[in-house]
């Protein structure tokens, strides 16, 4: 006779040290086993796109920031293609190459943090501080390009607002010079550990088609076998001039799609974000590093659809201009979001331990997934 | 042989663990006393001047390592921007410089959040507007530099302070012009209006006659 | 104990006046003072190795503020704690949930008991001492389970069920590896098994013989499995139940729960060092009975006035030290300093360590002028007393600081995966180990 057991119901969040913010997700637990997982979002709702509607289109940039704020760079970039596709504003090359190298370097310091954070999930604490401590560096690179740490504002429609500092492309090269040892050192202290292949292998496994399916984008898509890459497929920026792999999932280690594999890609990307950071220190082109119109900045109405490859995968920003300085409405597509859909599906079946492997693995950040 | 392997892969187990651990266990302990550490001790050590506080302190040398400390011997010319002190362009509190505002209300009207409140008179011997108001909300403002971008005077600037932590956030809004000066302003510019006011009376006045004729 | 209770029995009038249990009684609660205050000094002193071991792990300092080099810092969390509200949830169940902490501390506190400072000195050496150990260490669980179970909380009641199945588990390959010392020594008292490791390095169990060398490692992961900590440390696993079973509880009843687990920390060491690493024995060819006439012998030589003088000569540079520090000391003097935030505690406390050491060293030394004819029988009482203390000391300090250092390193097994561990890999191993001990005996019999 089987034995009769009562399921519970347990609230995961929206204060609980993994969710990476407010999240909060409904759990109905057999014991540690979890029957149902129903991810519950809106705590850290902002009403950006509201805002994007008040304020003119200059003025929102400073929001993107908030949008994800690990990786504002990326944020910035998306929304300034945008506007530049919108109102067929020109940018200056070196320009072009300074955006490329700030959000590669923003990619690297956002895909640390979750490398970090996973870790610390999975009870280790040190290889969050030490993928802290080469995050700081790079901040103090960011404050000394643009004067902020975490919320940049740094690139404008039509350039970026500062031209690298003196010296900036020498120091930066020695912080890669630095940075590549340690991405080594964290393969041999935490990736290659085995209780932390034992957590992660063969968990919340999701196959090439729900991936597709459930649209997931960026690091995740790509860990479960869909070789897709906004960077080199849909070439924006320079992109399309730099050499550069995408990393896709192949089941080296464990299975394809499950939460080892989702945390390897995003090593594997900052490999190859070191690589794009060298060939652009290397081509960086003299001139103007701003084309700023004396203008006040309008719109012609129409409807406009930009997607950049930001750290958590696609970042669209869909545009509708009914001419003006204001947008008519501005909605944002975010990678965390459609992450975030898929936690029901594979959630349930999970240990509430492995639960915790999966949001993590899934790089989820609750700002954006609110926006 | 299907045995086999499983006995193998049961002690590979063992050997993986035991190897992998091992390596993470040196790598922290070279960490930890192989390494210099990174902290930077900041309420002992002046970070806007980039020197330590208490002059005792540098008795001790290794309070506050830059990072070069962190790499070989190959790569130590890299002078840290924050480690020991704040960049150029680092944006604090935001400051204003009174005497060159034209008050043209570029940066209230440039900041997303209006944070920023100016209003101006025109006075004599004065380039612009002679501002009367200039009130800034720190506990709005989001550093976004919009409004230094756009000053043409570079009457708003960051300065490098950022200590702005306080008990109650109405001392956060900060008047720039104190109410003395905007009244003697007003007054100055209420005169300046009634004295033009009067010139162009007289003036009529004195045009009104001809037009009779 | 009963020694002692029965010497001063014997030797003075005063005790026979006041009756055999009333000494019994006077005695006991004296060595409870003495090993509660130790269990408190030992958790206090861990809570501050483990936040140095952090910070360094971590390429962090460590605390730093209080006191010379952070030292005090756990006197001022312990006084914070004590200060804090004691918050009951309406829904808990009282008396239980103001019991558990106790319950915990009672295990650790107990398991005192039978731990030895030195050849001489230990509270209790039971005849069972070992199996009385896995029995104190058995009293975690069921203070783990009524505090999970007592706060009402989800969490804390999964808490509360991973450590008793934990636990549980965890107590037989434990067993089974302490099991393999006591078949090779034949005796459960602590003392015995380190008595039994005489005679330098090789004689320890940790290398006397390959199963046994084997043991050791299996008490040690499922000893640091039985006291809750990472990669183990999956009844209060922060990143997933947050705190776990004392997710409830607050201000000292919280302090309880941690003052247990860092005491505990000293108790397994302790266990690890009888067991495998020879107790007290110093790792050279030497009888601890010996011990005595070798103090004695260097009481002698250190007697002799031409060797005196020329130790108290070698002490002058404490002069020195001792200038400058009260040079530091005048400053802070001079501007009003407080003690915490005086530049002679903050700036100069390797001098304040540096002087109170080569001070103290001189007096010593001084005092030896005076004393010079009882000196043989004080370094006789030293070197039987206090260099095993020491010896056994830094071996435990050894032991502890790996464990720490585990914490720092690892990432924490899922709950099944821990449960694997146990019953795949220690639990075979462990009975491997028992046979193959005692086929290595009897090989060598």
């Amino acid at each position: 006779m089987p034995l009769a057991t009562e399921t519970m119901v347990l609230n995961m969040g929206p204060h609980h040290p993994s969710t990476h913010g407010v999240l909060r997700f409904i759990l109905r637990t057999d014991g540690e086993l979890i029957h149902m997982c129903r991810p519950d979002i809106g705590y850290l709702h902002r009403g950006l796109e509201k805002i994007a509607e008040q304020v003119p289109y200059a003025h929102f940039m400073p929001y993107t920031d908030r949008l994800d704020y690990l990786a504002a760079m990326n944020c910035n970039l998306g929304y300034a293609i945008t506007i530049e596709r919108a109102a067929e504003i020109e940018v200056p090359p070196r320009a072009e190459y300074i955006r490329v190298l700030v959000a590669e370097l923003n990619r690297i310091i956002s895909h640390l943090i979750s490398v970090g954070t996973f870790a610390m999930d999975m009870g280790a604490v040190t290889p969050f501080t030490h993928t802290l401590r080469e995050r700081e560096w790079v901040n103090d690179l960011f404050e000394e390009l643009c004067g902020a740490r975490l919320t940049y504002n740094y690139i404008r429609f039509g350039g970026v607002a500062f031209d690298l500092p003196e010296g900036f492309l020498d120091r930066l090269s020695r912080f890669l010079d630095y940075f590549e040892p340690r991405l080594e050192q964290y393969n041999r202290f935490i990736s290659k550990n085995k209780i932390f292949k034992e957590r992660l292998v063969g968990v919340a496994v999701i196959s090439p088609e729900e991936a597709l399916d459930y649209r997931l984008v960026g690091p995740n898509l790509r860990a479960s076998g869909i070789d897709w890459d906004l960077r080199r497929d849909e070439p924006y920026s320079v992109y399309g001039d730099l050499a550069f792999d995408v990393p896709v999932g192949v089941s080296e280690i464990g299975e394809l799609g499950d939460c080892y594999s989702r945390y390897w890609i995003r090593i594997l990307e900052m490999e190859q974000s070191v690589r794009i950071l060298r060939q652009c220190m290397e081509k960086m082109p003299e001139g103007p590093y701003w084309n700023r119109s004396k203008k006040k900045l309008k719109v012609e109405p129409g409807e406009f659809y930009v997607r950049t490859e930001a750290p958590r995968g696609e970042l669209g920003f869909y545009l509708i201009s009914k001419g003006g300085i204001k947008p008519h409405r501005l909605k944002i597509m975010t990678g965390s979001f459609s992450a975030m859909s898929i936690v029901e599906k594979v959630g349930s079946g999970l240990m509430v331990a492995d639960l915790v492997a999966l949001i993590a693995s899934l790089d989820v950040v609750a700002p954006e997934v609110d926006r | 042989m299907k045995l086999f392997d499983h006995i193998k892969a049961y002690f590979l187990n063992i050997y993986e663990a035991v190897a992998t651990i091992s390596m993470g266990m040196w790598i922290t302990f070279k960490t930890a006393f192989f390494e210099r550490k990174v902290t930077l001790q900041y309420p002992s050590h002046d970070i806007i001047e980039g020197k330590p506080k208490d002059a005792s302190i540098t008795t001790q040398g290794n309070l506050n390592p830059p990072f070069e400390a962190l790499l070989g011997a190959s790569q130590q010319n890299y002078k840290g921007p924050l480690n020991t002190q704040l960049p150029e362009r680092y944006r604090g509190l935001l400051g204003y410089d009174e005497p060159s505002c034209i008050s043209c209300l570029l940066c209230a009207l440039n900041c997303p959040i209006d944070v920023i409140r100016v209003k101006g008179v025109k006075i004599e011997g004065r380039k612009g507007k002679a501002p009367t108001t200039f009130r800034i909300d720190y506990s709005k403002c989001m550093f976004c530099g919009l409004c230094v971008e756009v000053c043409p005077t570079d009457a708003v600037f960051f300065t490098r302070q950022f200590e702005g932590a306080t008990f109650d956030y109405r001392t956060l809004i900060r008047e720039f012009i104190s109410p003395e000066l905007s009244l003697e302003r007003m007054q100055l510019a209420e005169e300046a209006k009634k004295h033009a006011e009067k010139e162009k009376k007289k003036r009529e006045d004195k045009e009104t006659p001809e037009v009779g004729d | 104990m009963e020694n002692l209770v029965n010497e001063l029995f014997t030797k003075f009038r005063l005790f026979q006046q006041i009756g055999y249990v009333p000494t019994a009684a006077v005695v006991m609660l004296a060595c409870a003072l003495v090993v509660l205050n130790f269990f408190g000094l030992m958790s206090g002193f861990y809570t501050f190795l483990e936040r140095k071991v952090a910070g360094w792990t971590n390429s962090r300092r460590g605390p730093n503020r209080v006191g010379p080099y952070g030292l005090v810092q756990f006197m001022a969390d312990g006084v914070k704690l004590i200060l804090k509200e004691d918050i009951i949830p309406a829904a808990a169940d009282r008396n239980i949930f103001k019991f558990a902490p106790y319950l915990l501390l009672l295990g650790t506190a107990l398991s005192f008991v039978v731990i030895p400072f030195g050849p001489k000195w230990i509270i209790s050496d039971l005849n069972i001492g070992v199996l009385y150990l896995l029995a104190t260490g058995s009293f975690t669980v069921v203070g783990l389970i009524l505090a999970g179970w007592a706060s009402n909380n989800k969490w804390a009641l999964l808490g509360g069920m991973r450590s008793a199945a934990q636990i549980v588990s965890y107590e037989i390959p434990n067993a089974l590896a302490i099991l393999v010392v006591v078949l090779a020594t034949g005796t459960m008292s602590m003392q015995g098994i380190i008595r039994a490791q005489a005679g330098g390095l090789h004689h320890w169990f940790l290398f006397s013989s390959p199963f046994s060398f084997l043991a050791f490692f299996i008490y040690f992961v499922s000893a640091i499995a039985e006291i809750n900590r990472v990669p183990f440390d999956i009844p209060e696993a922060e990143s997933e139940l947050v705190a776990g079973y004392n997710i409830e509880y607050s201000a000292m009843r919280f302090g309880a729960f941690f003052a247990a687990e860092f005491g505990n920390i000293y108790v397994i060491s302790a266990v690890a060092v009888t067991c495998f690493l020879g107790g007290w024995q110093l790792p050279l060819p030497v009888e601890v009975d010996e011990l005595g006439p070798i103090g004695d012998t260097l009481g002698h030589f250190l007697g002799r006035s031409d060797v005196l003088m020329i130790l108290l000569l070698a002490a002058l540079p404490a002069t020195f030290l001792a200038w400058k520090a009260l040079r530091a000391f005048v400053w802070d003097v001079r501007r009003k300093r407080t003690f915490f935030g005086s530049r002679f505690v903050r700036f100069h406390s390797e001098l304040l360590i540096l002087g109170l050491i080569f001070a103290g060293g001189g007096l010593t030394l001084a005092l030896h002028l005076p004393l010079r004819s009882h000196l043989p029988t004080i370094y006789r009482l030293i070197f039987e007393y206090i260099v095993p203390f020491l010896v056994f000391f830094t071996k435990a300090m050894l032991i502890s600081f790996v464990v720490l250092w585990w914490r720092w390193t690892l990432p924490r097994l899922r709950v099944d995966q821990l449960m694997g561990v146990c019953w795949k890999y220690l639990i075979p191993l462990g009975f491997f180990c028992l046979v193959g001990q005692g086929f290595w005996m009897w090989l060598w019999s």
